[in-house]
Parts: structure tokens; C-alpha cells; sequence
């Protein structure tokens, strides 16, 4: 997987700084959550720790270090920025608390939830897999999905966005157990 | 005896030679008249009464400053005014004893018969001596050979043509006599303003002519002040003080004191026995009357010296309370005196400024020109600025008496730009609606202390400590001031680091 390319705001010392101004700060703000979500697009990170590091199973080609620490120019963000951060990312609907009261980790939704269900749809109607049932690690994992981009996605997120095609009606689960093993989309 | 040039300073007072000068009164808005004539020149005039000269500056001709001494005015009187004529004061000058008129003519002649060079001098022209009256005896002083009139005329002419050559000599003497320092001694380069040395301010006052100059007509030595604002007495009253004690000082200098007193020779002693003292009281009878007499009198006197004494303890407990209250100016005077002999780091030139009962418009003024020479003899503003809290430490502590309170002195850096356009208080505002005031050169047009740290951080970003060294160490809590509002503005944006912080123009949010 090719490295991905920082803009040039990176290599700027007081992006590192939170500004006193509080209109420089919000653009500042705004400057990390795109950035944060470019980053996990681009490293396809489902998962990302407060401190800015990936929770990935598999590490290859996935950087290890944290998002909010440039070695090249010996800058870090401090935690509570950080936080800041990921809490503003939450509140623009770009991210979920994994775990609402301990505020460790977020899912990343660099497309929201609606976009990734009209993404599967569209996906579905052009395969031409409309009544056909799919198990879920098809559409995670399978062959088929490979150049799309919902290729690995997060059970927890794959989940909530059928879940919402199910409320419109477009999908039937099927489950065993209360686990929901298969779709299959109307 | 008459009015003679004095140099001002950049911001419109008079040089002093002498350090003994000490100005015992100003007073602004005056109108000079010659006899009845009004001299047109001289309407709005600023006198400074010294205690050794009357100096009036002129501001509408700034090279039009005089002084006179004050021994040669010969007597003031006063003019009080009438409907729509201001009070006016009449000075009558000593009139000059005729020095100016009595020019030597020197002729030199070569005898034809010895070849001796010969030197005469004369009282007046040789074309005015009458050849037939034989005024003229001149003879060769080698061999006694009278010259002719022809060879006397060519020597007189060559005399005067040979009078400019000996000048040269003269000016060069003077001329490293100028430059000479009157404090050190120090022989200062001639492009030299102040001595290399002690800073002294060389005086190129000398270049300009001293002679005298006459405000008006030749003749008259009646001078009247008129004053505008009608507040003669006080000036007055000083000045004729003044006039006394310098015309004593004057003869005592010269030691022409009691010069034209005829002594009064004494009354003859009676050659009859004394009719009263010890010789006398032996022969009286009344002794003991007397004696009985003076005793009361002594026990009079005792009880009076202990009431006396009581009222001189009443008065010495009074005394600091009295003291506090007339700081009158001969104490000022002796307290001046006193701080010239020690050593401030900074001295103030022509002394202090003590408001007295001059005009506090006038009195901020002044001092506000005096301050303007502070600054620039001292080269405070080198730094493009100094803080109005530094300057008034460093002002109050060359003063050391009558020191002033802030809000005086604020009101009269106020004046500074009125009092001359050199230098100028700024005041730079920041967040919290807080301000501070800052004192910097006029030149510098529209001075903006935000520009220069922003020109600065374009160029590089850097630190405060950076900035202060770029910036010519200025005041570092002025300069935090500035970048903190900036930052807090947004136009400047923050690195926080472990090496501290950093200071970088916002490109980017």
C-alpha cells in the first residue's frame, strides 16, 4: 500500500499547538478531523485509539505510530488536544465511541453509515445479487468485493448499515441464534 | 549695551555656558516694543529670567534669539495696563560707553631713506589729518627723516588689504579652541556633536556671530515688554530682584564696590569730659535710683527671654511643617546647586523646572521641552521607543528633587508633540482594553509596533528572545504584550515546544 502523502500543514510547528484564537483554533480543528479522516481512508483504519494509533489485526502496510506525532519535526499533539480531537470527530457524526463511558477508541466512519448502506446497495443492483443471499464475511472478505471499498470493513459498522437498509426494508437478515449469519436484499 | 544672539536648542530653549545658570522664571506671550515702536518681529516671545540674564525666545524666527545681562539693565518700571493696553514693563538699558565707536587705523610706511619698516597707529582716517595744520609729525623712528604724504597714503592702504591675512591665524586658534570640550578637555574631531568622551554637547554656537545686534534704531536703550496675558507683578518682582542681585554681583566681581563713595570725614571728638558713663556715675547722686531702676528692668528682661524661649520651642516643633510649605526658590536654589555638584547617571541640562506661580500650561510645556532634550542627549529613543514607565524613572531620578507625580508627567509627554516634532507619545492599545504609552520618534512615520514583529516573523520565524535582539532590545514586557495580542488575534500562531516557544506568521488557518 503506497504511504500517504500528509498535506503541508503537517510539517508546520504550530499545527502542533493548540491556538489561543479561538476562530484559528476551530480552523485548525477542522484542519485535523479532515486530515485524521483522510489518513484512515487512505490506510483503510476502521479503528483508531485516542492517542492516534490504528487497532488493526492485520499491521501490514497499516503504520504503527501515532497519527498525532511527527517525528520528522519532533512535534506531538498533548493528550487532552487529542482528545479534543477525536471528541469533535464524534460530534460531527465522523466517528463512534467504541466504548461510550470509557473513551478509549472510535470506529472511524470516513463515509457515514447511510452512505456505506447506499453504497452496498449500489453495489448489490450492479452485480446483479439482488435476492441472492449473502453471508456477511462474503461481503466483507469475498472475492467479488475486493476493489470496493467496503472490502474489510468493520463488523460493527457493516452491522449498523444494515441494519438501516432493514428499517427501509431493502434487506432481509437472517439469523441463528440472534446472530446474524446471512442478507439477503429485496 | 545691547541685545546679543543666543542659540537655542532643538526644542526651543536657550544653551547655557555656564552651569551656575538657573532659570528663576518663564513667561510666555510677550510683545517687545523699542521706545514707541512696536517691533514686529518680536510679538509672541518666551522670556526666561535666569539669575544671570534676560533670554527671550522667538519661536515664529528661531534665529532670532537674544539675551542681555542683567547688570546692564539699568532700571525696570512698571506699567500697569489700561482698557485695551497690556501691562507693560519698561527696561533701560546702560547705555554703551562708547567702546564700539573708538577704532584704531594702523598705517605702516617704509622710510625711503633707510628702508626701516615703520607701525603708526591712529584715531582716525589718514585722509581726515590736514596736511597744512601739520598734524601729521610722523618721523622714520631709525633715522628721523619725515616720509612724504604720498608713501603714508599707500601704507595705509597697504595695512588694510594686509588685515584679512592676519585673520586665518587668529580663526584656526579659535577653531580648536571650538573643538575643544568645555567639560573634559578632550580635542573632539570638528563633525563631532556631542564629546567623544563625556557626551558633552560641543557647542557650534561659536560659529555664529556674537556681536551685537540691535533689535530696533540704534539710539535708544528704552525697551518695553508687553505682556499679553496681563500677569506682569510676578515677573516683575522677580526680575527686579534679580537685577539688583546681579548688578552687586556685577561690581563685586570687578571690585568697583563702593567706587564713586566719597567718605564722609568723621565728626571731631568734643574735647570736653564724658558726661555719662562710669566717670560720669561716680559724681551722681541719683546712683542708687539708677541702680533700683535697672534691676526691674533685668527681672523684666528675664521673665521676657523665658517667654522667648518657649516661642522658640513653638517654633521649632512648627519647623518641618513650614519647611513643607514654602519650598521657596532660594531653597531650590542651594537644593540645585547641591544635586549639580553630586552625580547623577543623567544630567539635566539648564537645571529643574520648578513650577512656581508661572501658567501650568507653560509650566508642562517647559518641562516638556526640557524632556526633549533629555531624550536626545541621552539617545533614549535609539531603540525606536522607550516606555513612558522608563522614561519617567529615568527623568525623575536626574531630577532628584521636586520629582513629579505620574499624572503630571504624563500630561506633559502629552505636550511633547506640540513642544517640538521630534519626538511623540503613542499609545498602543491591547486586549482587555488595557493600553500603554510609548514615547518614539515622530520620523518614523506611523509607527506600528505590530508591522515590524510581523515583518519580522515573515522573514523568520523566531522567539521572544529572538524578536528582542531583531528589535534592538526593546522592552521585552511590551514586546510580549504585542505578540500576545497578535496571537490571540490570530495573525500570529504558537509553537509550543520543549525548546519553548516559537512564533510563526498564520499561512495556514
Amino acid at each position: 500500500m503506497s504511504s500517504f502523502e500528509f498535506p503541508s500543514i503537517y510539517n508546520f510547528p504550530p499545527f502542533f499547538t493548540k491556538q489561543p484564537n479561538n476562530s484559528v483554533w476551530k480552523s485548525q480543528l477542522q484542519q485535523w478531523t479532515t486530515l485524521v479522516l483522510d489518513y484512515c481512508k487512505h490506510y483503510r483504519i476502521w479503528r483508531l485509539s485516542t492517542t492516534g494509533t490504528p487497532i488493526v489485526e492485520d499491521t501490514t502496510g497499516v503504520p504503527t505510530d501515532s497519527l498525532f506525532t511527527n517525528s520528522k519535526i519532533d512535534r506531538h499533539l498533548k493528550p487532552e488536544v487529542c482528545q479534543e480531537i477525536i471528541a469533535s470527530l464524534v460530534d460531527q457524526g465522523r466517528a463512534q465511541w467504541i466504548d461510550k463511558t470509557a473513551q478509549k477508541s472510535i470506529l472511524v466512519l470516513w463515509y457515514s453509515i447511510s452512505e456505506w448502506s447506499d453504497l452496498l446497495l449500489n453495489w448489490v443492483d450492479s452485480t446483479g445479487q439482488r435476492g441472492v443471499v449473502l453471508t456477511l464475511y462474503e461481503i466483507q472478505h469475498g472475492n467479488l468485493t475486493l476493489s470496493e471499498e467496503f472490502h474489510s470493513i468493520d463488523e460493527t459498522t457493516l452491522a449498523q448499515a444494515l441494519e438501516l437498509l432493514e428499517k427501509k426494508g431493502k434487506v432481509l437478515m437472517m439469523k441463528e441464534n440472534k446472530n446474524v449469519v446471512g442478507v439477503k436484499f429485496i | 549695551m545691547t541685545w546679543k544672539k543666543v542659540k537655542a536648542t532643538q526644542s526651543g530653549r536657550p544653551f547655557f555656558d555656564d552651569n551656575d545658570e538657573v532659570i528663576v522664571y518663564i513667561q510666555d506671550d510677550i510683545g517687545i516694543y523699542q521706545d514707541n515702536t512696536k517691533l514686529d518681529k518680536f510679538q509672541n516671545v518666551r522670556f526666561y529670567l535666569t539669575n544671570k540674564r534676560l533670554i527671550f525666545i522667538n519661536e515664529p524666527f528661531p534665529e532670532e534669539n537674544y539675551y542681555i545681562l542683567l547688570h546692564e539693565i539699568q532700571e525696570v518700571s512698571l506699567y500697569q495696563g489700561f482698557i485695551n493696553s497690556s501691562p507693560k514693563l519698561i527696561l533701560d538699558l546702560v547705555k554703551a560707553e562708547g567702546e564700539e565707536t573708538k577704532r584704531m587705523y594702523r598705517i605702516s610706511w617704509i622710510c625711503t631713506i633707510c628702508s626701516f619698516s615703520n607701525h603708526v597707529q591712529l584715531d582716525k582716517p589718514l585722509a581726515k589729518f590736514n596736511e597744512a595744520n601739520n598734524e601729521i609729525d610722523f618721523k622714520c623712528s631709525m633715522c628721523g627723516i619725515k616720509p612724504e604724504r604720498s608713501i603714508l597714503n599707500d601704507g595705509s592702504s597697504k595695512a588694510d588689504s594686509s588685515e584679512p591675512e592676519s585673520r586665518p591665524v587668529e580663526a584656526k586658534k579659535a577653531s580648536k579652541k571650538k573643538h575643544r570640550c568645555p567639560q573634559c578637555t578632550f580635542v573632539n574631531h570638528p563633525s563631532m556633536l556631542n564629546c567623544e568622551m563625556c557626551n558633552f554637547p560641543l557647542k557650534d554656537l561659536d560659529n555664529f556671530d556674537d556681536s551685537d545686534i540691535l533689535l530696533g534704531s540704534k539710539d535708544s536703550t528704552i525697551f518695553k515688554l508687553s505682556f499679553h496675558d496681563r500677569k506682569v507683578q510676578p515677573f516683575s518682582d522677580k526680575l527686579q530682584h534679580y537685577i539688583e542681585k546681579s548688578q552687586h554681583d556685577f561690581l563685586k566681581r570687578f571690585n568697583r564696590m563702593n567706587m564713586n563713595v566719597v567718605q564722609q570725614p568723621a565728626a571731631p571728638l568734643s574735647k570736653e569730659a564724658p558726661k555719662k558713663g562710669i566717670h560720669d556715675l561716680e559724681n551722681n547722686s541719683s546712683n542708687f535710683i539708677d541702680s533700683s531702676f535697672l534691676n526691674d528692668s533685668l527681672s523684666g528682661l528675664g521673665r521676657l527671654m523665658r517667654h522667648a524661649e518657649k516661642l522658640i520651642r513653638l517654633s521649632e516643633s512648627m519647623k518641618p511643617l513650614m519647611i513643607n510649605l514654602h519650598q521657596c526658590s532660594h531653597e531650590n536654589h542651594q537644593l540645585i546647586s547641591l544635586l549639580k555638584s553630586s552625580k547623577p547617571p543623567h544630567k539635566l541640562n539648564n537645571g529643574i523646572i520648578v513650577e512656581s506661580d508661572t501658567k501650568k500650561s507653560l509650566y508642562h510645556k517647559e518641562v516638556a521641552r526640557q524632556l526633549v532634550e533629555f531624550i536626545l542627549n541621552y539617545d533614549l529613543v535609539q531603540n525606536d521607543f522607550i516606555s513612558l514607565c522608563e522614561l519617567y524613572k529615568l527623568y525623575n531620578k536626574s531630577r532628584g528633587l521636586n520629582l513629579l507625580s505620574p499624572s503630571t508627567f504624563k500630561l506633559i509627554c502629552e505636550q511633547l508633540e506640540n513642544v517640538n516634532s521630534i519626538v511623540k507619545l503613542y499609545q498602543i492599545e491591547y486586549h482587555n482594553n488595557n493600553s500603554f504609552y510609548i514615547i518614539s520618534k515622530t520620523s518614523s512615520t506611523n509607527y506600528n509596533l505590530t508591522n515590524k514583529v510581523n515583518a519580522l516573523l515573515e522573514d523568520n520565524p523566531s522567539d521572544l528572545k529572538q524578536l528582542q535582539i531583531a528589535m534592538n532590545n526593546c522592552n521585552f514586557s511590551i514586546l510580549k504584550s504585542v505578540v500576545d495580542e497578535l496571537c490571540s488575534e490570530g495573525v500570529i500562531v504558537l509553537d509550543q515546544s520543549i525548546g519553548g516557544n516559537v512564533y510563526y506568521i498564520n499561512h495556514y488557518f
